[in-house]
């Protein structure tokens, strides 16, 4: 009774200290019964196409962790996606160039893009809901602009580029391992470095952060900054895997990048989640994208499903949350639980939530 | 850190304080304010609300700067523009609320913005052996990989004050921090005051309660209305005398007034032979129109059994009962508020405040049926009652629409008090009222008694505290096993109640009331 009971508390403690272990359980689980109920989903071809399908949401949900982690968010990283993917494909159509120079012109562009996020939200003290709402106008604006209404093609672009997203490295697709990549540094970033720390800190107590003095005000740039120049990478990406990119590129990706940090257990209210479960979380949604496409189920029943899965991990999220306080709360009780001093003057205490 | 083995003695004061003077918006909250504070000392500051002692600490910290007056760190004038000069100069501030980072460890909220790092990364197992030895050091059982949003108030407090120290604090201002403690954490929070003590760090201990400043302070300040009033030895002083330098002027001239008011010898509450058995038997006694009679006892002997018999809440047995000399069988409390009664009860949490409802209700609760009309509560007249009750007995601001148990100790108590000087009574039955709230609260309390007998009401006020009895007293009633083993008329010496309330002809062993 007692022992089952704690290894409930157990679990669940662990759940509220990692929610990816909750996350990959779930993956695995749609994972062998979608391998065992369906045998176009078996194929290795599949697999590698869930993957590299799932990079393009999964770094754009990496860049939103970054801002979410400090309490802000960024609406307009799908717009800097189009962007990016539209002027660094039409540069290195036209100008070419390698690897190296077109992550730097992706990352560089799209740096500049969350700048402009960044200024908004620091020296104009926009929240920055409202800030990247109009950035997300903004920058799909000029996007409208520069494509005079036309369209890159995939033949403008450097072959190495257009050949990249059916290329594998070893047994990864190379998309997956970029990613891959991805998640280890910004998870060294935020979990072992100072500068990293500062943003969960930021995001969990603003104003004790403030206090205790922590560079707030850089911190935001740097986060808005990092967010862009990841979502202008996604672009260069979107260019590969997609060859055409019109002004419509990008549009509406910001909301499902959202969802998966936060089906990863990213919280929109800063301080909580990792790029491991964001990652995870847009791998989630892609797979159960692809599942729904081999049985030949409506896209309109997919977003039916992601809006579901939204709601039932934020919910799933508050309960473990809420649960692993009791815990705490019943750990101090206990604690309390002793000789009480004979005439002691009780004061009857302040209610605290 | 440096571990320095300064001996709590050492005599150079580490803080002084020189003719500070502050003032915001016309209101001048400190009046030329000065006091030195030794290295190791442990200063209590104390004074009622308002006195300038929330303003001092602002000025300490940095938050303020004094408009007038010098501030000497280490014998060096020193002027801290803000609250990172303050800190880097050794004082930090802990407040009854900590700002904390929920979402990070006990370890991570102390080092945050500064973690043990190895070539660029964060060394957890360092940062968490570091926190674990600096809480160790202080006596503090917390766990440093916990949560901190898993934390209590008092927890986070002290996680706060691990943070301060490890950040070079010498100095730590406590700003009121047991108001939202229970006893056993207020406890442990003296203890470990007692222990920073023992390493040479200096601290100023901010509270509204004199039991914690005997116990952990080694000076007190008292501050009144922006004036340094009292700077004595712990030791050499009182709870008594404090409260009688806190507020003492105050209540002296309302004393006085009263004195002089003398508002007639008519008796308005006589009571002969009154016997509920098993209870109280034979008790006698009068009040007059003006006159406060305190009734001191050991719990048992009765006291609060009369009151409830006299509010017609128990049955009564035998015995009479005048009222402005009229016969009066209490059948109920509606009855005996009716005729004029009104009875504050011991436990105000059990019987005196309906903690869900809103304050203006609880105040107005005892004179519905007046604002009502055709049945029907109205707004306005009960606003109205309520601004004037509030005004009254000096209710902390805020709304009266929060539920009454979102008020203080004391100013729950202050909201019960209202409910039944709403009724206007002639006799006024006060059982314990001041058990268990802060000063301030208490002053109140005592200043409203003091008023209403001036005003004419026939006051009884029950107390365990006999020498809050003594000083407001005109009579003192004593009971012992359900009868009055004796009637003084102050002032009387200690002893002679002491003997009345135990039923001795020795003299007992001295505070032996407790």
């Amino acid at each position: 009774m007692t022992s089952l009971r704690d290894r409930v508390d157990s679990l669940l403690a662990s759940l509220a200290r990692a929610p990816e272990l909750g996350l990959i359980s779930i993956l695995v689980a749609l994972t062998v019964y979608a391998a065992a109920a369906l045998p176009a989903f078996r194929t290795t071809g599949n697999a590698d196409q869930i993957l590299s399908n799932s990079t393009i949401i999964a770094i754009l949900a990496l860049a939103e962790t970054l801002v979410l982690l400090t309490r802000q968010i960024d609406l307009s990283v799908g717009a800097e996606l189009g962007l990016c993917a539209y002027l660094v494909g039409s540069a290195l159509g036209h100008v070419g160039g390698g690897p190296p120079v077109a992550i730097l012109m992706a990352l560089g562009l799209g740096a500049v893009l969350g700048l402009g996020n960044a200024l908004l939200v620091d020296l104009v003290r926009m929240p920055a809901i409202i800030a990247t709402l109009a950035t997300l106008s903004i920058y799909g604006g000029l996007q409208v602009v520069v494509t005079h209404g036309s369209q890159l093609y995939a033949y403008q672009l450097p072959h190495w580029l257009t050949t990249l997203y059916a290329t594998k490295w070893g047994p990864l697709p190379a998309f997956a391992c970029v990613a891959l990549v991805l998640v280890v540094v910004l998870t060294a970033g935020v979990q072992m470095t100072r500068w990293g720390r500062d943003l969960y800190a930021m995001g969990s107590n603003p104003e004790a952060a403030g206090v205790t003095g922590l560079p707030v005000r850089r911190r935001t740039y740097e986060a808005f900054v990092a967010c862009g120049a990841l979502s202008g990478f996604a672009g260069l990406l979107y260019a590969a895997q997609y060859g055409n990119v019109d002004a419509t590129a990008g549009n509406g990706i910001e909301l499902t990048a959202i969802a998966a940090a936060v089906i990863g257990g990213v919280s929109l209210f800063g301080g909580s989640g990792t790029p491991a479960g964001a990652a995870l979380g847009a791998l989630l949604l892609i797979e159960i994208e692809n599942i729904l496409a081999i049985e030949k189920i409506s896209i309109f029943a997919q977003e039916l499903l992601q809006g579901l899965a939204i709601v039932a991990s934020v919910a799933v999220y508050a309960l473990v949350r809420r649960y692993s306080q009791r815990l705490g709360a019943r750990r101090r009780r206990l604690q309390a639980a002793g000789p009480l001093s004979g005439a002691a003057v009780v004061e009857p205490a302040e209610a605290h939530p | 850190m440096t571990q320095t083995d300064r001996p709590p003695q050492a005599k150079e004061p580490v803080v002084e304080l020189r003719d500070i003077r502050h003032g915001f918006e016309g209101v001048q909250a400190l009046r030329g304010v000065g006091f030195a504070v030794a290295a190791g000392e442990v200063v209590g500051l104390i004074g009622e609300n308002g006195a300038g002692k929330s303003t001092l600490v602002k000025i300490l910290t940095g938050v303020l700067q004094p408009d007038e007056g010098t501030l000497l760190l280490h014998g060096e004038e020193v002027r801290f523009a803000n609250p990172r000069a303050a800190r880097h100069a050794g004082i930090a501030a802990m407040y009854q609320e900590p700002l904390i980072f929920p979402d990070l460890s006990v370890a991570e909220n102390i080092f945050v913005g500064r973690q043990p790092s190895r070539s660029g990364f964060v060394d957890w197992s360092e940062m968490r052996d570091e926190a674990r030895a600096l809480l160790q050091r202080l006596g503090i059982e917390l766990d440093p990989g916990t949560p901190a949003r898993d934390l209590s108030v008092a927890e986070r407090q002290l996680v706060e004050i691990a943070k301060a120290l490890s950040l070079g604090a010498r100095i730590v201002l406590l700003d009121e921090p047991t108001a939202v403690l229970s006893a056993r954490e207020v406890d442990r929070l003296l203890e470990i005051v007692r222990r920073l003590r023992e390493q040479g760090i200096t601290l100023i201990y901010i509270t509204h309660r004199l039991d914690e400043v005997m116990q952990v302070t080694d000076r007190v300040v008292v501050l009144r209305d922006g004036e340094k009033v009292a700077d004595v030895r712990t030791a050499e002083t009182s709870i008594r005398e404090l409260v009688r330098v806190m507020v003492g002027q105050e209540l002296a001239a309302l004393e006085q007034r009263r004195r002089e008011a003398k508002p007639g010898d008519d008796v308005v509450l006589a009571v002969h032979g009154l016997t509920r058995y098993g209870y109280f038997e034979d008790v006698s006694f009068q009040v007059r129109r003006g006159e406060i009679v305190g009734v001191f006892g050991l719990v048992g002997a009765g006291r609060t059994e009369v009151a409830q018999a006299l509010f017609g809440i128990d049955p009564i047995d035998a015995g009479e009962i005048l009222l402005d000399g009229r016969p009066f069988v209490p059948r109920s409390p509606r009855h005996a508020i009716r005729s004029g009664v009104a009875y504050l009860p011991e436990n105000r949490l059990l019987n005196g405040l309906v903690a869900q409802l809103s304050i203006r209700l609880n105040m107005t609760m005892t004179i519905w049926q007046l604002l009502a009309r055709l049945g029907i509560v109205r707004e306005r007249p009960v606003d109205r009652a309520v601004d004037d009750l509030a005004g009254r007995v000096r209710l902390q601001r805020g709304s009266r629409r929060r539920a009454a148990s979102t008020l203080s100790g004391g100013n729950q108590q202050k909201v019960v008090l209202s409910k039944w000087l709403a009724t206007h009574p002639k006799v006024l039955i006060l059982d314990e009222p001041t058990h268990g709230i802060d000063v301030g609260a208490k002053a109140d309390v005592l200043r409203i008694v003091l008023e209403h007998a001036t005003a004419g009401v026939a006051v009884v006020v029950i107390s365990s505290e006999l020498e809050e009895i003594q000083d407001l007293s005109d009579r003192i009633l004593v009971m012992r096993a359900g009868r009055v083993s004796g009637e003084f008329v102050t002032p009387v010496e200690k002893d002679d109640v002491l003997h009345a309330a135990y039923g001795l002809q020795q003299r007992v062993a001295a505070g032996g009331a407790g």
